[in-house]
């Protein structure tokens, strides 16, 4: 009850604007220490993190793991699953995954999804989106592309982050850096463990928005526990086709990590 | 000769506090076909060669030991207790541990 009536004054606060998309591939955590702990659960979405707006999510194109030097093709392990939004009242579709991590070494999830159609900007939207998950002490691989069209590579080693850590990456597309991209950063305002909901003050603080210097390495310092999305937009060098027209492709290389606070 | 030799001396002790300081040892192991597999690696790795690996019963009784090769690899045919503690130890108060079940 407590929770709805927080949800109804945040959608009053939200009704009239509208903010970034951003890929989302959340894992139920960011560390495995050991093989009791190696069954993750990851969500798959495509939302608005800070407002709580979940897009409707087709199918991925692509969702995989590359741990150790090899990629693991995980599309047939997303089963689809519906969440209410209350506003609006709607049911979207998103995606969830069951993974047990069998060796030690970092794990790169990656989603390529099906280009969306986003009438609002008359554009279609793909999002490359990552998450590591660390397991048992074996560090390697976190700082190693994936290889992707667009993709933010971590300059900081995306676990293990505690509340006020600097996140520093850099944003890559055909596998070269991008000079002064643009990298949008929201707070997924919905971090169980916190117990509230985040209201922003005003408008500009609930998309923070930062530059990359000229080699696409940027830095942004977190300050509050939860999962943090990073997303680079660049112009795909491609186009698709809606109802008979050509139409541009927004591609994003997205990035989440999960901080702590230091108690 | 003597002052230079110092020197190394001291340069080889800020590398090994170094070394000392920035990585954990671990290991893993896995059971395939009534053999248990162990690898001993650094964070950031580097396996650990010659550590000397430890093979607890769950009655903390010692019911084996042996040595990590050049890959950090070590193997041993499932003994018939359940669980085990495996322990490695690397020197300079390197230490890790793994439950096998």
């Amino acid at each position: 009850m407590r929770c709805l009536s927080v949800v109804f004054g945040l959608l009053l606060f939200f009704s009239s604007v509208s903010f970034a998309h951003f890929g989302a591939v959340i894992p139920s955590t960011d560390i495995v220490p050991t093989p009791d702990a190696a069954a993750l659960q990851l969500e798959i979405k495509f939302m608005h993190p800070m407002e709580l707006h979940y897009m409707e999510m087709a199918k991925p194109k692509e969702f995989g793991v590359v741990t150790r030097g090899g990629k693991i093709d995980l599309l047939d392990s997303l089963q689809e699953t519906k969440r209410e939004c209350i506003d609006p009242k709607q049911t979207f579709t998103y995606w969830l995954s069951d993974y047990k991590i069998k060796r030690p070494g970092d794990h790169t999830f990656y989603v390529i999804p099906q280009p969306y159609w986003e009438p609002a900007e008359d554009l279609f939207i793909v999002h490359y989106t990552k998450v590591t998950v660390a397991a048992m002490g074996l560090e390697d691989g976190w700082d190693q592309p994936v290889g992707l069209e667009t993709e933010i590579v971590p300059l900081s080693r995306p676990y293990g982050l505690w509340t006020g850590n600097l996140f520093s990456g850099q944003v890559m597309l055909h596998g070269k850096p991008v000079p002064y991209a643009e990298i949008e950063v929201e707070y997924l305002n919905e971090t169980a463990e916190i117990g509230e909901f985040v209201k922003p003050p005003a408008d500009p603080f609930i998309t923070q928005v930062i530059k990359s210097d000229g080699n696409g390495v940027f830095h942004y310092a977190m300050p509050r526990a939860g999962w943090w999305g990073f997303s680079a937009l660049s112009e795909a060098d491609w186009q698709l086709e809606h109802d008979g027209e050509k139409k541009g492709v927004e591609i994003g290389a997205v990035f989440w990590v999960h901080t702590r606070d230091m108690d | 000769m003597k002052f230079s030799t110092l020197l190394l001396a001291f340069a080889a002790c800020l590398l090994l506090a170094g070394t000392a300081m920035a990585h954990k040892v671990n290991i893993f192991a896995f059971v395939d076909e009534a053999v248990v597999y162990t690898e001993s690696y650094f964070a950031d790795g580097k396996p650990v060669i010659g550590g000397k690996i430890s093979v607890f019963s769950a009655d903390k009784r010692l019911l084996l030991e042996g040595k990590s090769d050049q890959q950090g690899n070590w193997q041993f045919s499932q003994p018939a207790e359940k669980p085990l503690t495996l322990v490695i130890e690397a020197g300079l108060g390197h230490r890790g541990e793994f439950q096998l079940k």
